[in-house]
């Protein structure tokens, strides 16, 4: 194993091989001396930061989910940063009741009878369920990792609740409030969706499935016979990935599903952001197969919202109105809600020919022909809905905590409910702001959010990003969970700072635009240093490893091999990966992952916390599971030494890699 | 808030206005004259000109013209002449904080044309440039710069070209470099800037050629069509971006050496074709947007051409009508209407090109891939893409190099920066399976990427990894830098 610094200042040669050679004494010594950590504890308390000072998040509400009563008359709104659920008259536009219920609630849907709210609660693994008349919580629901859409069937005695990062859906049982199944979505499951004839759940998933990186993504709309309770379809989506909320026209409007979502452009190198050459944002127009053919055939077309000179970033929300003839569909990054004239929609489906309707999911034109407004809305509108009566429609702007209200009649926003978050914004907050909003970025494409969804996750792409060597150094997106103290930044290691990462140099290369300017580039970071890792159902509460896990943490921190050869320091697992700094030792390394289309044969490591929520692995996201990582691509040990390791060893370390 | 700017901008008019309205310094040499308007407008600058001529753009005042200031609503006594020194003044455009007015003027008759700046009150006067033969159409960008349209050369050697320079003058460069006649229009809110060229971009240029619309960044990469419709007999020119970012121009079924003006016609930021706002008998000569559901406009009030004379209306966009006269002077034409207000400063465009390159980088995603041809994909198959460029003076097409075109239809060459450059896609036995007409540029160490041959703006490319890029060999190099000896005439 070779270990390079990753200090961007050093160029010689020689230095750089003076300075590896410290860096590698150094982790040795510090390994050494330090030792390793204690059994019971599985991940130690890490050391170092990149931001300083600890800036604690402030109670803003952040309204993300919403639901209406039956009769129009309750806005009930999920709110993530503050861990509350809030009624609104609807008439006074007034916020009437609230109740805490767990942490960082992100889903709410409503029983068929209007009486339970349920609340999914994404940080604390559970859902609250709320008497929606008198706002007193129920129960607490047991739920899967990280739940965020929900639903009840139409009986009201199932509810199905998306785990987004446990890549599942749990069933509930309502009445006995047990978790009775659990069934395999795609890849990050985040909502979910009633039919209109109650035969079928649909599940959009954030990620496309994880596949080889110079493939296209494909997503999954996961359809859930509810009658049998069974995956009926897993739908391929191709092209996209984001696929967010869900609505469903009704039979009259053609009964389409739409679902707002990105389509990547990572396989083409950036040369330029004009034209659709990153990505672009659209709705994927989706016909339910009729319950004849057994659930099982989706015709699914794809249309931009997006226009030639001006885009419409980060496609969140969806809602129809009852009678089917406009959708709102929010654009997050933009502050805008574009309404779709499903009529106008339906007729450019019908008369583009079969064979040209694969030209809509490119086609920056089509949006002017069946979007009728792009209405202004607050910061970050993420979820929309709509009035019973088609009169109104509401959009919950998360980083306003505000809701703008939208008069259907006249599609104009009439009114915008505050909802009474803090009023001073705090630099984090200012940074939540910026990295939501895509007005940096040249036409509006994109904000950070764009590729790293969900507050902060890798896209679970490899991007060609880099220049001068168009097609060289395809590398993978990584996370921005708990990366605060994990610097340099980049595969290369070029960033010593976010502040690199994220001043002049995005503003050049990839948002080809205005960017940050320095006071925001530290807001920014200010935030990103916020971001934690979600809390990890791997691990015992108690920070107990089981049997298989202990094995793996054993084998992890081994120094010798399974014959009793002795391990060069180098080649142990911990070394690299050492637990006292996030399991990363912030150096280069070349591991023997480079390939012919890699201008460097190092790369920053990465670190380990959080490692199982973000596949693919390897600087290129060739390796598509954990285990790849040693089975396929370490054939001559260079990522250490694990050609001794059999398939249960393997799976044990797996198993110790997940509770990080 | 937003009430509170709206305040803020209503107050600085009435200021402007009672400013204006008090000073002293007020003309009116031009007889005849008529100002209309009862609504809060704000204050105006524009050309008058007794003789508004089409064709050359040093030619378009050819008895004189001044820049005068101008509040709507107030007596015509209130104008106010901004630039008694000159013989000519044309192309007023205001400062992003709307306190300088940037201009073209002509000290003396048969004097070049050079670019100016004064304050709004026409005070602090300064002259910008000193070209050697005319500067005009001067365009504000951020980062205190200018961009212009240099006109030099006379008969057939005439051409226009759009340049760049610090606001005081200095560190003068060219960005655009083909033919064309390339004439600057605007800066869009996005950073890009808005020209216009003849159409196709052709050696031999012709005063009677379409002219439409293009955008390049404000370092010259990236130069494309606004719009890919057929231009054929049209002539696009006066654009301006309204707050949606919609693009508002002229257009006139004449030639540029005949049209004067032409009728009001938008491309709005989702649509790919252009549509005409006003009607065939209407001929307009300038648009401004004034405010936000209203521009001013140049309307010619005869269409007998000894008779031309335009005078400012308010025009309802919302309506696509006429609405009141602002000033109308009998003797005089009055065009080029901008008010004087703030407003938004364009997004910085960071450049990121490398001064010492002498190369840039064509990658082309699919060259099977043109509007021209059925079905979107031409037919047969293309084994090379020939790159040809023009030897000056005498426009002389020689051959840079051929590259090898992969079974995808992608290919990555490096070509010479900085100079106009076309291609053919040739068979497998040499054979032209399709020109390309326009010459274009790569700028140095620019990476130009272009989906197919002919591709239309209204199209994304597919997410796909060109097989160009998985060679080692690439991006072949075609002409190094350009020494002509090493040329072959084709």
């Amino acid at each position: 194993m070779k270990v390079r610094s990753a200090s961007p200042a050093i160029r010689g040669r020689h230095l750089g091989k003076l300075l590896a050679g410290i860096a590698a004494f150094a982790l040795v010594a510090v390994m050494t001396i330090l030792g390793r950590p204690s059994v019971a504890s599985a991940a130690p308390q890490t050391t170092g930061t990149d931001s300083g000072s600890y800036i604690p998040r402030a109670q803003y509400l952040s309204p993300v989910a919403m639901t209406l009563s039956a009769d129009g008359r309750w806005l009930y709104i999920a709110c993530e940063d503050s861990d509350l659920v809030l009624a609104v008259d609807t008439r006074s536009q007034k916020v009437e009741r609230r109740v805490h219920v767990g942490r960082m609630p992100r889903g709410i849907a409503l029983s068929p009878d209007g009486k339970t709210l349920y609340v999914s609660n994404e940080d604390s693994n559970d859902v609250t369920e709320i008497y929606a008349e008198t706002f007193q919580v129920r129960r607490t629901l047991p739920a899967g990792w990280g739940p965020v859409g929900l639903t009840t069937d139409r009986t009201g005695n199932v509810l199905y609740v998306a785990n987004t990062l446990g890549d599942d859906i749990s069933l509930v049982d309502l009445k006995s409030g047990r978790e009775f199944k659990r069934l395999d979505a795609g890849h990050y499951p985040e909502y979910v969706t009633l039919s209109r004839d109650g035969g079928r759940v649909y599940v959009t998933n954030l990620l496309a499935r994880v596949a080889p990186v110079d493939q296209p993504p494909v997503s999954e709309l996961t359809v859930i016979d509810t009658v049998h309770q069974i995956v009926a379809a897993r739908v391929d989506v191709p092209g996209v990935i984001q696929m967010r909320h869900i609505t469903e026209l009704p039979a009259t409007a053609g009964g389409y599903l739409l679902v707002p979502f990105m389509r990547p452009k990572n396989l083409n190198p950036l040369v330029q952001i004009q034209q659709g050459w990153y990505l672009t944002h659209g709705m994927a127009v989706i016909r339910p197969a009729a319950a004849a053919d057994g659930l099982k055939n989706y015709h699914v077309t794809e249309v931009l919202l997006d226009d030639i000179d001006r885009y419409y970033a980060d496609g969140f929300g969806v809602a129809a109105t009852p009678d089917g003839r406009w959708a709102l569909v929010t654009a997050s990054g933009a502050n805008v809600v574009s309404v779709v004239d499903t009529t106008r929609l339906r007729h450019l489906l019908l008369r583009t020919p079969p064979a040209r309707q694969q030209e809509l999911a490119n086609r920056l034109d089509s949006a002017s022909h069946f979007v009728v407004q792009r209405l202004p809305a607050g910061r970050n509108p993420t979820d929309a809905v709509t009035s019973p009566d088609d009169r109104f429609a509401y959009i919950a702007n998360r980083m306003d905590d505000t809701v703008s209200v939208v008069d259907m009649r006249r599609m104009k926003i009439a009114s915008t409910i505050d909802l009474g978050g803090p009023k001073e914004i705090s630099r984090q907050r200012s940074g939540e702001r910026l990295f939501f909003n895509a007005s940096h970025c040249y036409q509006g494409q994109m904000a950070c959010a764009t590729c790293h969804p969900h507050e902060g996750l890798s896209d679970g792409l490899a991007w060609s990003l880099e220049t001068p060597q168009l097609g060289r150094d395809v590398v993978e997106n990584r996370t921005l969970f708990g990366i605060d103290g994990t610097s340099p930044f980049k595969w290369n290691g070029k960033n010593p700072n976010l502040q690199t990462q994220d001043g002049p140099r995005t503003a050049m290369y990839i948002f080809r635009s205005q960017g940050f300017s320095p006071k925001e580039v530290n807001d920014l970071v200010t935030y990103i240093h916020s971001l934690q890792l979600p809390r990890n159902p791997h691990l015992a509460s108690n920070g107990q490893l089981t049997d298989t896990q202990a094995r793996g943490r054993a084998i992890f921190f081994r120094d010798r091999t399974t014959d009793d050869r002795l391990i060069p320091p180098l080649d142990r697992c911990y070394t690299c990966h050492s637990p006292l700094t996030h399991y990363t030792s912030r150096v280069l390394m070349d591991v023997g992952t480079a390939t012919p289309y890699d201008t460097i044969r190092a790369f920053d490591v990465p670190q380990l916390e959080g490692v199982i929520t973000r596949p693919p692995y390897l600087h290129n996201g060739e390796a598509l599971e954990l285990e790849d990582i040693w089975t396929i691509f370490n054939p001559e040990d260079k990522h250490g030494i694990t050609s001794d390791l059999n398939k249960a060893q393997l799976n044990d370390l797996i198993e110790f890699l997940k509770t990080l | 808030m937003k009430s509170f700017w709206s305040a803020l901008v209503a107050g600085f008019f009435v200021a402007l206005c009672t400013m204006y309205g008090a000073s002293g310094a007020t003309e009116a040499s031009f007889a005849s004259t008529e100002s209309v308007h009862s609504t809060l407008l704000p204050a105006i600058a524009f050309i008058e000109a007794p003789v508004v001529m089409a064709g050359d753009l040093t030619q378009r005042f050819p008895q004189g013209s001044r820049l005068v200031r101008m509040t709507p609503g107030v007596q015509p006594s209130s104008l106010i002449p901004l630039t008694p020194e000159f013989f000519a003044a044309a192309d007023p455009q205001v400062s992003f904080d709307g306190t300088r007015i940037l201009f073209s003027a002509q000290q003396t008759k048969g004097a070049s044309w050079q670019i100016w700046e004064m304050a709004v009150d026409g005070s602090g006067l300064r002259q910008i440039t000193h070209c050697p033969r005319d500067c005009l159409k001067p365009a504000y960008l951020p980062q205190n710069q200018i961009v212009y349209t240099s006109v030099r050369g006379q008969g057939a050697q005439r051409a226009s070209a759009v340049y760049v320079c610090q606001e005081n003058g200095e560190g003068v460069h060219p960005i655009t470099f083909g033919p064309g006649n390339f004439q600057m229009e605007t800066v869009l809110h996005s950073g890009r800037i808005l020209v216009s060229a003849e159409s196709p971009l052709l050696a031999a240029s012709s005063p009677r050629r379409s002219r439409t619309l293009f955008t390049l960044r404000p370092d010259g990469s990236g130069m494309a069509l606004l719009r890919d419709e057929a231009t054929t007999n049209q002539n696009r020119t006066g654009a301006v971006e309204l707050a949606d970012g919609t693009i508002l121009f002229l257009e006139s079924k004449k030639a540029a050496a005949d049209a004067a003006g032409g009728q009001l016609a938008w491309i709005h930021p989702g649509t790919l074709r252009a549509s005409i706002l006003t009607g065939p008998s209407s001929v307009y000569g300038s648009a401004a947007q004034l405010q936000a559901a209203t521009l001013v406009v140049a309307k010619e009030n005869s269409a007998r051409p000894s008779n031309r004379n335009f005078n400012l209306y308010a025009f309802d966009l919302a309506g696509k009508s006429l609405g009141d006269v602002l000033y109308r002077n009998a003797k005089a034409s009055s065009v080029q209407a901008v008010p004087l207000v703030p407003h938004a400063l364009p997004q910085i465009y960071w450049s990121i090109l490398h001064p010492t390159a002498q190369t840039g980088r064509i990658l082309c995603l699919d060259s099977y891939v043109s509007k021209d041809a059925l079905n979107g994909r031409l037919a047969g198959r293309i084994a090379k893409v020939r790159v040809l460029t023009l030897d000056q003076p005498g426009n002389l097409e020689r051959i840079v190099g051929d590259a090898p075109v992969e079974s995808d239809g992608s290919f990555y060459a490096t070509v010479p920066a900085d100079i106009p450059i076309r291609f053919e896609l040739m068979g497998p036995k040499g054979e032209i399976l399709h020109a390309q007409r326009s010459w274009i540029w790569v700028r140095n160490g620019e990476d130009r990427g272009c989906q197919g041959c002919h591709d239309s703006p209204s199209f994304a490319p597919a997410n796909h990894f060109p097989q160009a890029l998985r060679r080692f060999d690439t991006p072949t190099p075609l002409g190094g830098a350009l020494q002509a000896q090493h040329l072959m005439h084709p």
